[in-house]
């Protein structure tokens, strides 16, 4: 009797399985970071998808382009931990959580023990309050705490902490979160880059990544404007970012010639390698003084505007 | 000696089982690059990078991934997918200029590719799957996971002029 009855579960489990995925064979995996431009229809009524993501680096790698063993820790350019207290709405909650994943993650290229875990603190307890929590548990705090020594560790356990909560997100259908606190994360991340360029005839390396920035605010707009939703606060943040994307359209973009070489050695039990190199002196995208002046007053003031909530 | 109707019973489970097409073991792709057939190409000493990607896609689908590289390091690209899937057909192109840089059918569809980046680009990753282990219904009914993982670590010491 109890078999038959197993038997009977079984199928009522089984049966609806196969119903629910038969059904889900038209869809595409994540609903977020995707646009599908094309469906083509095959005479045997067969679809197919074109499926377009736009990708962008986490604030970690935005950072770590940066030589930090020239520069110095400066505290004053983060926003204070004290402070994440005071955002009341869901936009400044998102956005700050990016401004906060940034500041962590600028607190861990530098090595600072405390302060990295203290912004860890601050990012897991937004996180919980716009409740994506289960994207920073308490096992990744734990592991940044045995690992404080090791600056590799922070580092990883900072830019997992972004991949995390982005993956949560896209999970559970929650592109609009991904639109605010990638804003968020930019932003600080180009005011930190602005703010570590003193001189600008000095300061070749940083600006030349300043200028790339060009391709990570072209993608992350293409997403953000392709999200589909009637939401007030995805369209305020993209209103917001459309003066900072206005400056990068119009400064040079280079060429964009490359050079591709094989290394002259493969390295052992290594795949096939190529090397991109630069094509010439006039490939890449590059700031003018006026422009890098003009970029820099409009990140700080969209920056002030985000942690005055 | 063993009951009949629990032979049955097994059978039934087993038929049933089979039923279960891929897209019922595929629908979250979310880590497959962390835990498909990518994850033998995990490498000591490199970083994952956050633009790492899977996604669901039927063998008739083109994927693209528009993906930033930081110059000034070195990359490690592994594709993944289910094993009736393969071989996995990738073409990189610049986005800027739209030259192709490469296509992995010259390779007979190698499934990694290291690439160092002098520079800052943004690449047009473009991908479909032959799936040449799989019935023609197989193809136009499956779905499966596709997964790319990005390691990467930074240059040693490269001298590279860079230009401002």
């Amino acid at each position: 009797m109890s078999k038959k009855f197993s038997l009977i579960a079984l199928i009522g489990v089984l049966v609806p399985m196969l119903l629910v995925t038969g059904c889900k064979s038209g869809s595409k995996g994540t609903p977020t970071l995707i646009e599908d431009v094309g469906m083509d229809m095959d005479p045997g009524g067969i679809e197919s998808f074109n499926q377009i993501y736009h990708l962008y680096p986490s604030p970690a790698e935005m950072l770590s382009i940066i030589n930090m063993g020239e520069m110095d820790y400066d505290e004053q350019l983060l926003n204070t931990v004290s402070q994440a207290d005071k955002y009341i709405d869901t936009r400044s909650k998102t956005s700050m959580l990016g401004i906060y994943m940034t500041d962590l993650a600028y607190a861990a290229l530098f090595g600072r023990h405390e302060a990295t875990l203290d912004y860890l603190e601050v990012v897991r307890s937004l996180a919980e309050e716009i409740r994506i929590d289960e994207a920073v548990d308490d096992a990744m705090i734990e592991k940044a705490r045995n690992n404080v020594e090791y600056l590799d560790s922070l580092y990883s356990i900072s830019n997992e902490v972004f991949m995390n909560i982005l993956a949560y997100c896209e999970r559970n259908g929650r592109p609009n979160t991904i639109v605010m606190l990638s804003a968020g994360a930019f932003i600080e991340s180009l005011f930190l880059a602005v703010n570590l360029i003193d001189d600008y005839e000095e300061a070749d390396y940083t600006l030349q990544h300043l200028a790339d920035q060009k391709f990570t605010i072209d993608n992350f707009m293409i997403f953000a404007e392709n999200v589909e939703t009637d939401d007030p606060n995805v369209a305020a943040t993209i209103d917001d970012l459309k003066r900072i994307k206005a400056l990068y359209d119009n400064i040079n973009p280079g060429s964009g010639a490359i050079s591709i070489t094989k290394p002259d050695e493969e390295e052992e039990d290594q795949p096939k390698k190529l090397v991109i190199g630069s094509g010439s002196s006039q490939s890449q995208p590059s700031l003018t003084l006026e422009e890098f002046k003009e970029l820099k007053a409009a990140v700080i003031e969209l920056r002030t505007k985000f942690v005055e909530g | 000696m063993i009951d009949m109707r629990y032979i049955n019973y097994i059978k039934t489970l087993v038929f049933l089982l089979f039923l279960i097409p891929v897209t019922a073991i595929s629908q979250d792709c979310g880590n497959h690059h962390t835990e498909g057939d990518c994850r033998y190409d995990l490498q000591r000493g490199h970083q994952l990078y956050s633009q790492s990607k899977s996604v669901s896609m039927s063998p008739l689908d083109t994927v693209e991934l528009n993906i930033i590289f930081y110059g000034q390091k070195d990359y490690i690209l592994s594709f993944c997918t289910h094993k009736k899937m393969y071989p996995i057909h990738f073409v990189l192109e610049d986005q800027q200029t739209g030259q192709i840089l490469y296509d992995n059918e010259e390779d007979k569809y190698l499934e990694s590719l290291g690439l160092g980046f002098d520079v800052t680009k943004s690449l047009i990753i473009r991908i479909d799957v032959l799936a040449r282990q799989s019935t023609e219904e197989e193809i136009k009914g499956n779905l499966g996971c596709l997964g790319l993982l990005i390691q990467y670590k930074k240059y040693s010491k490269k001298k590279v002029q860079l230009q401002m």
